[in-house]
């Protein structure tokens, strides 16, 4: 099963499908969010939205190869509302000894902030196609019954959270 | 890209790689998941109710009771949320001084908490369910229950509705009430019932109490009445009286070829041979169906326990409009109003995002309710209003509606009908009919 297999089970509503191609992205979702909120507790509040609002609204992705590119959408806006919504709230100390590297990070993402939202879509989708080391990669490879553990897994995972049998 | 070269954008994503994973809550995700599972759970119950028309009071003034009766309740622990009751309903009366109820006094204790199902009252019509809670914690800072009765390892067929009044601070005890009712009746093939419970800020904590009915559970009594009324020419067809010992129910019909469109039966009452009095629900169901259908049911205090001899139904202040004035023409993607119904006095505004925003005059009770309850697009599909704000002003109240659109499969397609369901029109007069409840 390849990613654009898993994506169509996720539109069709396989919520097993839409946690597992989530968490696929989790990482890269999670260090863009990273980039526009510019610290972790901003930037996991951000990652859960983002999630909810992908698995709220997956049905009306039209077909599986625009996934990405939809996906991609869901993250900029959320950061994006996020921010907007931060504005109001008291700017805390979190910039204080940032890594260097943090702040050419935060920098370069004061640049893309300020293009046209179109661009800072484009910008991001690169680097979600660009992705190399995460288990993208490894999915291709791996055999259609790893993956379908891997589901079941996932499965087993959120009946726990829910408390058995809550929802189906 | 202009303003972002190949180089920057290489930098930023190797930048973004070195973004540490620690502190990464990996539980997030889930965490989205399990919310959304909770919204659409609430909507489906929503949905559910929808033809249950609701009425919750949360605050009780003054307990109406008869000193010998008072003194005679306050010996029976678990009786007090029952008590209560009576300031709103005095069928309840009725059920406290017959002894019609059964003490369970079953609990569970689950994280420092307990829950005691301290007593059941159980008829056709459904069950008025006691229960204690005792905290740990100040109960103060809970904002609301969820509930559910389950039969045979199933949901009731049945709307289980239960209220929770903000506490005071310090408060850990409380007693009150679950109301459960059946529009197509209770079924007691089985008498073993089991009662979920859990405060809606500890999801975790789930209380499950099995219990079982062992008295006989009093048969409804049923009246076919089939009498047709009418008022300022409108015709309405009363079919039959049920009463239970927890309600009464007025079964009823609207001829449709009438002028008017029937909004609301405001003042609904019955009196027995002597002018005793009874009126509609005022706290909980108040009513199954809409007046729509081709039979809908309101809701009265019961007088199971008096067995009078004759009754007389009598229907005052019924809220109507003519039949062409029941809805606005909108365009929310133009934010226009297309048309609007001649005779209704109300100045309307489209929003974007489906919310309108209205003034009107004040209501004479200071009712609060929303003059729409729900639109029809252009294919006849049906969306209701979720929710509904309100501001006062000495002459007039802003009202303002929304209608979500979150979980809908399809957005409305322009132009939209804004279907009125209140309005303050009354019709001119009032209509009785007498029952003789001894031929039945």
């Amino acid at each position: 099963m390849d990613e654009i297999e898993l994506a169509k089970h996720a539109i069709d509503g396989n919520e097993a499908a839409q946690l597992q191609l989530l968490s696929l992205y989790k990482d890269s979702m999670y260090r863009v969010a990273y980039s526009y909120m510019r610290n972790e507790h901003d930037a996991n509040d951000a990652l859960q939205e983002m999630t909810y609002q992908c698995l709220k609204n997956i049905h009306k992705v039209q077909t599986p190869q625009f996934f990405k590119t939809w996906l991609v959408r869901v993250v900029i806006n959320t950061c994006l509302m996020m921010k907007r919504q931060q504005k109001q709230t008291v700017i805390t100390n979190s910039l204080v000894e940032q890594p260097q590297y943090m702040t050419e990070l935060f920098e370069l993402n004061d640049v893309i902030s300020q293009l046209p939202i179109e661009q800072q879509e484009l910008i991001h989708l690169k680097y979600f196609r660009d992705l190399k080391n995460s288990e993208i990669a490894t999915i291709q490879n791996i055999p259609e019954g790893t993956v379908k553990s891997r589901l079941h897994k996932t499965l087993k995972k959120l009946r726990q959270l829910l408390g058995e049998g809550g929802f189906s | 890209m202009n303003s972002f070269d190949k180089e920057q954008q290489q930098r930023y994503e190797e930048l973004l790689d070195l973004v540490p994973l620690d502190t990464l809550q990996h539980e997030s995700q889930l965490y989205a998941y399990k919310r959304l599972k909770q919204r659409t759970r609430h909507k489906r119950l929503l949905q559910f109710t929808i033809t249950v028309a609701f009425i919750m009071i949360a605050f009780i003034g003054s307990i109406r009771l008869s000193p010998a009766l008072a003194q005679a309740v306050a010996q029976i622990p678990g009786l007090k949320p029952l008590v209560e009751m009576i300031a709103f309903d005095k069928g309840i009366e009725d059920i406290v001084s017959n002894e019609y109820y059964e003490h369970i006094n079953a609990s569970q204790t689950i994280n420092g908490k307990t829950l005691t199902i301290t007593g059941v009252v159980a008829d056709e019509s459904g069950m008025i369910i006691s229960y204690k809670l005792n905290s740990d914690e100040d109960l103060a800072i809970f904002k609301g229950i969820v509930t559910e009765v389950k039969q045979k390892g199933e949901q009731v067929k049945a709307t289980v509705g239960s209220s929770w009044a903000a506490q005071p601070k310090e408060t850990y005890e409380v007693e009150d009430t679950i109301n459960v009712v059946a529009s197509q009746g209770m079924d007691y093939s089985s008498q073993d019932f089991r009662l979920t419970f859990s405060l809606s800020e500890r999801p975790e904590t789930v209380f499950e109490i099995p219990f079982t009915l062992k008295n006989d559970v009093k048969a409804s009594k049923h009246y076919t009445v089939n009498k047709q009324v009418v008022i300022d020419g409108q015709r309405m067809t009363i079919h039959e009286l049920i009463i239970s010992p927890i309600r009464s129910e007025l079964k009823m019909s609207i001829d449709p070829s009438n002028t008017k469109k029937i909004l609301s039966f405001e003042d609904i009452r019955i009196y027995d041979e002597h002018q005793e009095e009874w009126g509609k629900i005022k706290n909980g169901v108040v009513g199954f169906g809409n007046y729509e259908d081709e039979q809908f049911s309101i809701m009265l205090e019961s007088n199971y326990f008096r067995i009078p001899k004759s009754m007389t139904i009598e229907l005052r202040e019924i809220e109507a409009i003519d039949k062409a004035d029941d809805f606005f023409i909108v365009d929310f993607d133009r934010k226009k109003m297309i048309s609007q119904p001649e005779n209704i006095n109300l100045e309307l505004e489209i929003k974007g995002n489906f919310e309108i925003q209205y003034t009107v005059s004040p209501y004479k009770k200071n009712e609060h309710k929303g003059v729409f309850s729900h639109l029809v697009d252009a294919d006849g599909n049906i969306y209701y209003s979720n929710s509904i704000w309100i501001s006062e002003y000495d002459n007039y109240m802003l009202i303002g509606q929304h209608f979500d659109m979150d979980n809908v499969k399809k957005l409305p397609i322009n132009p939209i009908k804004l279907v009125i369901a209140r309005y303050e029109q009354y019709l001119k007069g009032s209509g009785r009919v007498q029952v003789d409840l001894r031929k039945n």
